[in-house]
């Protein structure tokens, strides 16, 4: 299988007040072309660092990151502007679109930033906005979803530019059973019918039982390691389980 | 569909940011335009000395107010960059590099100070024209004619233009620099202020008075003089040091009243977080409104000062007459009096001659050569009713004054220049001599030298008419009829001088002396303000000078008043931009109270605390300060009605006060209800 994502011993601290505070202590995981993997841990577990450091946001003390055959963490500023807007999709908690665009020039943004050509870029929406069911409210604002909509705009722009890894920072942690429900049917369809690879940072365990994977962190480490073989009730029970002992431990 | 066609489409469905930005920048230069244009119009420089003190102190204001409506650009344009954020970090996210980012920002950043600035710019004239017409309601010794004064048009311009360079480098700084997951996250900013301490909290609140207090006491000790506008500083800097410490307050409360501060924790910690953004608005709010309240009050004064002045002078008419051509001596001049009604008494008359007298000084480069006015012995003891004796080499100088410590510094020789027989001579000074209440201190004349009858005469003797002069001094009956008359002698002065005033009619007298000198004249029609106050042949009425200097005073407290309204519109802006913002970036503080239990009406409270502190901190800090320091002004410019003006500007603070406290509930009640609406209503 093509290595998608590879992390290596990453390491990064902050520094407030004169105090050093470790946030990733040699976390290592790689991603294969197609997976879905969802990374969980109590608060301050480092997960959302490590979202930021893949994405190119943070910078990290130590380790390797790469993405296809990017180095993250060793690429300029400008460089790894252009990498996320050509592999690298992103959805965010609060959805992130912008208010004053509809439905569909949300989904055009990422391909007229990437300056894809318009021909491309009418067809390319056209089927995202199809595959995902919300062709009727293309011509729609922001404003006018719910919450569980305006995720779904969000993933189709994040394929928008057939990114090679989209990640997902707690994209059900404002969204209700339902919308949540329809989110996670998004990014399954994604990964199976568009063969997305979804790194997803999440507290939810009804989420992260629909992925291939699930990465557990805790102080800055990885401690487990789930691997999706049974049915999902039961892989939920599992991760539910970890999640206990990785509270009563800490 | 393009990124310009987006871009396009955003600043369409956005265009009520774009507005209130634009009209942000509209007001600001449309206000700096109008004041200048006003302030540098000849209409106003005729009324207002361009050398004078009220002048200078109005330029100064000016000033201070550009740095106001700067700092309240500031605010306006860090709003409009929040409102912008969410876009920003999209398309950084996006991964549109943050060059292109900054670029497509700063074009919109043009858009909007090209057309806000432009109109600022068009709306300054019509707007400074509308202020004329109100100051000429005032105004009956000007032609009236409104003229543009284009130095304000081109300041207004420069500061336009330094505020949208200034603006456009910092925004393509802070985007530059941005942190993408704060915007991602919407985190809010914490940035306490660093080295806080209560102590530094006192020393702040002591500087300020104590910088006034010492200021008042080194203003009147004549060696410290030069140093007293150093207090000035020490007070400047205990109210910068006061205002960055208040956000520190917590830390008094917490150490005194540890239940108070458990109370209110979530207050104080809000407000400490905020010590460097707070800082610069609430200090910069703070010295508008004292600017505000001491401008009015201070200037209000001088003219307070100047009317008692004219009201307590001891003659009602002083006319000088010159000895040229067709001669106004008392018989036309009692003629006059009696076609308007008005009987004359108490008349003196003293004969002058206009000399050159070289002003001679410890460092000789500086000495300069001034005219003089010299009267006989005779004529000034039966005027003063002093027994003042002169020799015939010698001289006195008199000033009407209560000031014996005047020219004690000049190392005067008595060097005086004959213009006629262009001959230098030198007369001994004998004394200086000061009394009030010989001559009317407000008029033209109220200094000469003294010298013997012998050495007058004989000068006289050489001189021609042109500069010989008699100066009549009397009372008049029925103060009503004193304008009719003033004006039948202003009619006649005017006449005799062929409808001209003599600019440089005194400083004829030593043009030899002078490295260039032209004959000025200018037409009487036309200039009758100038006239009024400069023209030392205009008659002199009591009456008619409290109505000349009124109305110059007027003027200049309604142009004050225009400076201040825009200097306390400008604070008010800034304090209210500033509680935008925080109310804006403490959602996210307030939502996670919530979550722990916060209930509405103590989220209420705790919006309402912070918008209080942010509008009351500047107006009461504003108030008190400019009370104090026009009272301690007041005392060093040993000012007879230093109560009456401190009380007028406890007054003037009382109306600032009520009026902010009418602004304040309702900013915050919208305020209050806005927030509390999108915090709870989210849930």
């Amino acid at each position: 299988m093509e290595k998608i994502l590879s992390v290596s011993g990453l390491q990064k601290s902050y520094v407030t007040k004169g105090n050093t505070y470790p946030v990733l202590r040699g976390v290592s995981m790689e991603m294969d072309r197609g997976e879905f993997v969802a990374v969980m841990g109590p608060s301050g577990s480092g997960k959302t660092t490590l979202l930021n450091i893949v994405s190119g946001f943070l910078s990290a003390d130590s380790g390797q990151v790469k993405v296809g055959s990017v180095d993250m963490l060793h690429t300029g500023k400008e460089k790894q502007a252009e990498i996320r807007s050509g592999i690298l999709g992103f959805i965010f908690q609060d959805f992130m679109l912008i208010d004053g665009l509809t439905v569909q020039e949300n989904i055009f943004l990422p391909q007229i930033i990437a300056k894809k050509p318009a021909a491309d870029m009418e067809g390319k929406t056209r089927d995202l906005l199809c595959a995902f069911g919300i062709e009727d409210i293309s011509g729609k604002y922001p404003g006018e979803l719910s919450g569980g909509q305006k995720q779904r705009v969000a993933i189709a722009r994040a394929l928008s530019n057939e990114p090679l890894l989209i990640l997902a920072d707690e994209p059900t942690g404002n969204l209700d059973s339902k919308s949540s429900n329809a989110v996670i049917e998004a990014f399954l369809f994604a990964k199976e019918q568009l063969g997305a690879t979804v790194l997803m940072v999440t507290h939810d365990a009804i989420a992260a039982s629909h992925a291939d994977r699930v990465i557990a962190l805790s102080d800055g480490m990885v401690v487990r390691e789930l691997v999706r073989q049974k049915e999902q009730r039961q892989f939920m029970n599992d991760i539910l389980e970890f999640l206990k002992i990785v509270e009563v431990g800490e | 569909m393009t990124l310009n066609e987006i871009t396009r489409k955003l600043i369409r469905q956005n265009k009520s940011r774009y507005i209130l930005f634009g009209l942000s920048i509209c007001f600001a230069v449309a206000m700096a335009g109008a004041y200048g244009v006003l302030l540098f119009s000849r209409v106003i420089t005729d009324v207002l000395m361009t050398d004078g003190s009220t002048y200078l102190i109005s330029l100064g204001m000016y000033g201070i107010t550009m740095i106001g409506i700067v700092v309240f650009l500031f605010y306006a344009n860090a709003i409009y960059i929040q409102l912008q954020m969410r876009e920003i970090g999209v398309y950084l996210s996006l991964g549109l590099p943050s060059k292109s980012v900054g670029k497509i920002q700063n074009r919109q950043l043009d858009i909007t100070f090209l057309i806000g600035g432009a109109a600022g710019l068009v709306l300054a004239v019509p707007f400074s024209f509308g202020i004329w017409s109100l100051l000429s309601l005032f105004i009956s010794y000007t032609d009236g004619a409104f003229r543009v004064g284009e130095k304000g048009l081109l300041i207004a311009g420069g500061l336009w233009i330094l505020a949208w360079v200034i603006l456009r480098i910092r925004n393509a700084v802070h985007i530059a620099r941005l942190d993408v997951i704060r915007i991602l996250r919407s985190s809010s900013e914490c940035e306490e202020l660093k080295a806080a301490h209560p102590l530094l909290g006192i020393i702040g609140l002591t500087a300020v008075p104590l910088g006034l207090i010492l200021f008042n006491i080194t203003a009147v000790i004549y060696p410290l003089k030069n140093f007293s506008v150093l207090f000035l500083g020490v007070s400047l800097i205990g109210m910068y040091i006061l205002t960055a410490q208040i956000t520190s307050m917590g830390s008094i409360v917490k150490r005194f009243f540890p239940n108070a501060y458990r109370k209110s924790i979530l207050f104080y910690n809000l407000v400490r977080q905020k010590g460097n953004q707070y800082t610069l608005s609430l200090f910069v709010s703070s010295l508008l409104i004292t600017l505000t309240v001491f401008s009015i009050c201070f200037n209000g004064s001088i003219f307070l000062e100047l009317y008692y002045a004219i009201k307590e002078e001891p003659y009602d008419y002083a006319v000088l007459a010159g000895a040229s051509g067709e001669k106004l001596d008392e018989n036309r001049i009692r003629s006059f009096a009696e076609e308007s009604g008005i009987s004359l008494s108490e008349w003196h008359s003293l004969d002058m001659l206009l000399l050159g007298r070289e002003h001679q000084y410890m460092d000789a480069s500086r000495n300069e050569w001034s005219p003089e006015m010299v009267v006989n012995v005779s004529d000034f003891n039966a005027l003063s009713g002093m027994n003042l004796s002169v020799p015939d080499d010698g001289y006195s100088y008199f000033q009407d004054s209560d000031d014996s410590m005047f020219q004690t510094c000049s190392e005067d020789r008595g060097l005086f220049y004959n213009p006629c027989i262009k001959e230098d001579f030198t007369l001994q000074r004998i004394e200086l001599v000061s009394k009030e209440s010989v001559l009317n201190e407000t008029a033209k004349i109220n200094s000469f030298a003294v010298v013997s009858d012998n050495t007058f005469y004989r000068i006289s003797d050489t001189l021609d008419s042109s500069y010989k002069m008699t100066y009549y001094l009397f009372h008049g009956s029925n103060t009503e009829n004193s304008s009719e008359f003033q004006k039948g002698l202003l009619a006649e002065i005017a006449a005799i001088n062929k409808g001209e005033i003599f600019v440089s009619w005194q400083d004829q007298v030593i043009k030899d002396k002078m490295g260039s000198y032209e004959d000025i004249y200018i037409p009487y029609d036309g200039n009758e303000l100038y006239a009024a106050r400069w023209w030392e042949f205009y008659p002199y009425a009591k009456q008619t000078e409290l109505d000349v200097q009124m109305e110059a005073g007027a003027v200049y407290l309604i142009l004050i008043f225009f400076i201040a309204i825009i200097s306390f519109v400008s604070a008010t802006m800034i304090m209210g931009l500033k509680i935008a913002g925080t109310i804006m970036q403490d959602t996210e503080s307030y939502k996670r109270a919530m979550y722990l239990g916060l209930k509405e009406n103590d989220l209420k409270k705790i919006i309402r605390k912070q918008i209080g502190l942010i509008y009351f901190f500047p107006v009461i800090c504003g108030c008190v300060t400019a009370s104090f320091m026009i009272n301690r002004f007041m005392e060093a410019s040993s000012a007879t009605r230093i109560l009456e003006i401190t009380l007028v500007a406890i007054g003037l603070s009382l109306i600032v006060f009520l009026i902010q406290l009418i602004l304040f509930f309702f900013l915050q009640k919208k305020l209050v209800l806005s927030t509390s609406g999108i915090i709870y209503e989210s849930r």
